[in-house]
């Protein structure tokens, strides 16, 4: 028995499923959980938190932005700020947003915080794009 | 005396008034289901962030300026979260009331006391007294959402960063049921995690060689920042809920008192309406009796 739990402030989006292999975006680089892994606790980034729930064959992926995972021997917890499916992204939007923050990102007086918050607009809007298939190679202009 | 075309009059705009008052009671509630949602959404999430934070807390000695659970309140402050709209009953003057006697109570007790609004009725009570907020938070969006209490949280914490004080306190309307709120004073910072300890021992089965990634303070101060973003957005959903319950009460009595006051006017309508009948008809009949001589 592995039970993933995936809550946000907002929903509940994945409540006691039994998997077989989740990957998450975890503090520095990507981390893949097996069934039987030690005891972690984690903060994760922005990107895919991609599962497999038991006996398929086939990821499920859905977008997180800030979170933070622990992994116990039944299972693991993962609280995030944002988590969608890729059924609920709208692709206009995304785009709109990617374009939005790098828009922002140009500007030379910008103070440190703001520089911060459209880095993480623009880590989201990617995360979004990737998760549709669609990957930006336009880069980060700074 | 009032004439029938007048008394007619103030019983349509009556009626005008009880049918918006009937929508706003319906909006309100379908409303406040919507905000009683969010708040069991959320309770999964803030438990269990605040139980992770009180295991690491206990197990690995973190410090951390935000968990010191004993602080001297030498600088205070009141955040007062009311709403930006009023025909809710008593719903803001409660929070304003309470808001008031706490700093009538406690100025002299305090080194500083300072106010900081979310909601614009609260800011505008204050300022009739003239008591201005360090700040105001005006013009929250309709729907709150966690982004939003996410950035009004961090200004909150940059207040108490900044502005060096010992204690952060909300008041806010507490959500009883879709009838009754109650006004409630919390301790949002320093946070208490107290609480948590009791209820958390060992059930996430906390192991001795747990791998933490980052270092245990460093998720530490993640997760306090995160626990009182949540605290802010359960605070501003029981608000809003509150809210509307308080709004779809008074709304309910309004509709009623309409009602009752149509129908008093109805009834000195058609006593009028007979009267005046009566005396033509009297003026009729004499008329006749006058002619046959």
């Amino acid at each position: 028995m592995f039970i993933l739990n995936l809550v946000t402030p907002e929903k509940k989006l994945v409540t006691d499923l039994e998997i077989d292999e989740v990957i998450v975006p975890a503090y520095k680089g990507q981390l893949d959980i097996l069934p039987g892994h030690a005891p972690l606790m984690t903060t994760l980034s922005t990107g895919l938190l991609k599962y497999r729930t038991k006996g398929s064959a086939q990821f499920e992926t859905v977008v997180v932005s800030w979170g933070y995972m622990e992994v116990h021997p039944d299972g693991v917890v993962v609280l995030a700020d944002v988590a969608e499916s890729v059924a609920e992204i709208d692709r206009v939007r995304a785009e709109e947003q990617l374009k939005a923050a790098k828009a922002g990102l140009v500007d030379p007086l910008l103070e440190n915080d703001q520089m911060v918050m459209f880095q993480h607009k623009l880590e989201k809007a990617q995360a979004r794009l990737e998760a549709l298939g669609i990957h930006d190679h336009g880069g980060t202009s700074h | 005396m009032p004439n029938l075309k007048d008394i007619r009059n103030r019983i349509q705009t009556t009626k005008n008034t009880q049918q918006i008052t009937r929508a706003m009671k319906m909006v309100s509630a379908a409303k406040l289901r919507r905000a009683q949602l969010n708040i069991q959404n959320l309770r999964p999430f803030a438990n269990q962030i605040l139980s992770v934070i009180a295991d690491i807390a206990t197990t690995q000695r973190v410090e951390h300026p935000l968990l010191n659970a004993h602080p001297e309140d030498q600088k205070v402050l009141l955040v007062v979260l009311t709403s930006d709209r009023g025909l809710a009953g008593g719903f803001n003057n409660n929070i304003n009331r309470f808001a008031y006697k706490f700093f009538q109570d406690n100025r002299s007790k305090y080194q500083q006391l300072d106010f900081l609004f979310v909601g614009r009725k609260g800011a505008d009570f204050f300022r009739a007294r003239n008591i201005a907020g360090k700040e105001t938070i005006l013009n929250l969006a309709r729907e709150i959402s966690f982004g939003m209490a996410e950035g009004v949280a961090s200004r909150l914490m940059a207040e108490f960063a900044e502005g060096g004080y010992d204690s952060v306190f909300l008041v806010y309307n507490e959500f009883k049921s879709a009838i009754s709120q109650e006004v409630v004073c919390e301790r949002l910072l320093p946070v208490d995690i107290s609480k948590a300890r009791v209820s958390s021992d060992s059930k996430n089965g906390f192991a001795a060689d747990l791998i933490f990634e980052p270092e245990p303070a460093l998720i530490i101060d993640d997760m306090l920042k995160k626990h009182f973003a949540v605290q802010v957005y359960r605070a501003m959903c029981e608000s809003v809920a509150a809210e509307h319950g308080a709004r779809m009460a008074a709304m309910e009595n309004a509709t009623k008192n309409a009602g009752e006051m149509i129908r008093g006017m109805t009834l000195t309508y058609n006593k009028l309406r007979q009267a005046s009948i009566t005396t033509e008809l009297i003026e009729i009949t004499s008329g006749a009796e006058a002619l046959k001589g």
